[in-house]
C-alpha cells in the first residue's frame, strides 16, 4: 500500500504526536489561565515547566505504545496522509494557541 | 562552569538539530533506495540535537533564568519574556515531540517505495526547521531585552 505506514509504531506514535501536541497547547492556556493548577504543577517538581515537559513527554510515550498495539496490523489505523495532514494541523493550532493567548494576555 | 555556558550550548544543538531536520528534508527529497540509511542517521542526529538542547536549555531555565527575568521585565522591552520567552518555551515542546517522532516515522519503511511516508517525514522535518526558526528568532528576542534591560541600570 502507497499511503500506508508498514511500521505500526509511526503510525500508533503519528496520532499520538496529533494529540500531544494539541494537549501541550491547551495545557499552557489551561495552567496560565488557572492559578491552582500552575501552583499544583510547580509543587510536584519544584518548577510547573518541567512537570508540564513530563506531562507532555510521558502522554507520548504512553499514547505511541497504546496506538501502536491498537493499530498492529499494517492495514489498520489511519493512511499515512492522514497523519501528515493531522500533524500539520495540529502544530498550525498549537501555534495559534499558544502564541494568540501570550499576544493577548 | 559558568550558567551561560549551558544557553550557548543550548543554543548550538538547537541550530544542529535545524540543519539536521533540514540535512533529512533534502535528503528525503531525493529518497531512493541508496540514502535511506542517511535520511535514518539524519533523523537520529536530529533526535539527539534537540533532546541534549531541551534538557540543556532547560536547566538553565529553571535554575538561573529567575535573574535574567527581572531584569527583562524592569526593563524597556517586557515583551521580551511576557510573550517571547513564554511561547518559547512551550513550543519547544511542540519541536521536541516532532524530533522524537522523526526516526520512528523514518525507520517505519522504505521511504523510496513509500510516497505517503516520504511526504509524512518531509513534513516533519518542515515543522521542525520552521518552528525551530521560530525558537531562534525568539532567542534572540530575549537576549535583546535582557541587553536593554542592563542598559537601563
Amino acid at each position: 500500500m502507497m499511503d500506508q505506514l508498514t511500521s505500526r509504531y509511526a503510525r500508533g506514535f503519528g496520532i499520538s504526536l496529533v494529540i500531544v501536541t494539541l494537549f501541550n497547547a491547551v495545557l499552557t492556556v489551561m495552567k496560565e489561565s488557572y492559578a491552582p493548577l500552575i501552583k499544583g504543577m510547580a509543587a510536584i517538581s519544584g518548577h510547573h515547566w518541567i512537570t508540564h515537559g513530563i506531562i507532555v513527554v510521558a502522554l507520548f510515550f504512553i499514547l505511541g505504545f497504546v496506538f501502536s498495539g491498537a493499530y498492529s496490523k499494517e492495514t489498520s489505523g489511519p493512511s499515512a496522509r492522514g497523519i501528515t495532514i493531522w500533524t500539520i494541523v495540529a502544530s498550525l493550532v498549537g501555534v495559534i494557541l499558544i502564541g494568540g493567548f501570550y499576544l493577548i494576555g | 562552569m559558568r550558567p551561560e555556558v549551558f544557553v550557548i550550548i543550548h543554543v548550538v544543538f538547537g541550530m544542529f538539530g535545524i540543519l539536521a531536520a533540514l540535512w533529512m528534508f533534502v535528503e528525503t527529497l531525493n529518497s531512493t533506495e541508496t540514502n535511506q540509511k542517511r535520511i535514518e542517521i539524519a533523523s537520529v542526529v536530529l533526535v539527539s540535537c534537540m533532546w541534549l538542547s531541551y534538557v540543556l536549555g532547560g536547566y538553565y531555565y529553571v535554575n538561573y533564568y529567575a535573574a535574567s527575568k527581572a531584569v527583562i521585565l524592569a526593563g524597556p522591552f517586557p515583551s521580551a519574556h511576557k510573550f517571547f520567552m513564554e511561547v518559547k518555551e512551550h513550543l519547544f515542546f511542540m519541536v521536541l515531540l516532532l524530533a522524537t517522532y522523526a526516526p520512528l516515522a523514518v525507520y517505519g519503511g522504505r521511504l523510496y517505495r513509500n510516497k505517503g511516508a516520504r511526504n509524512l517525514v518531509l513534513s516533519v522535518a518542515a515543522l521542525v526547521v520552521i518552528l525551530g526558526l521560530i525558537m531562534d528568532g525568539s532567542g534572540a528576542m530575549i537576549i535583546m531585552g535582557e541587553k536593554l534591560g542592563l542598559l537601563r541600570r
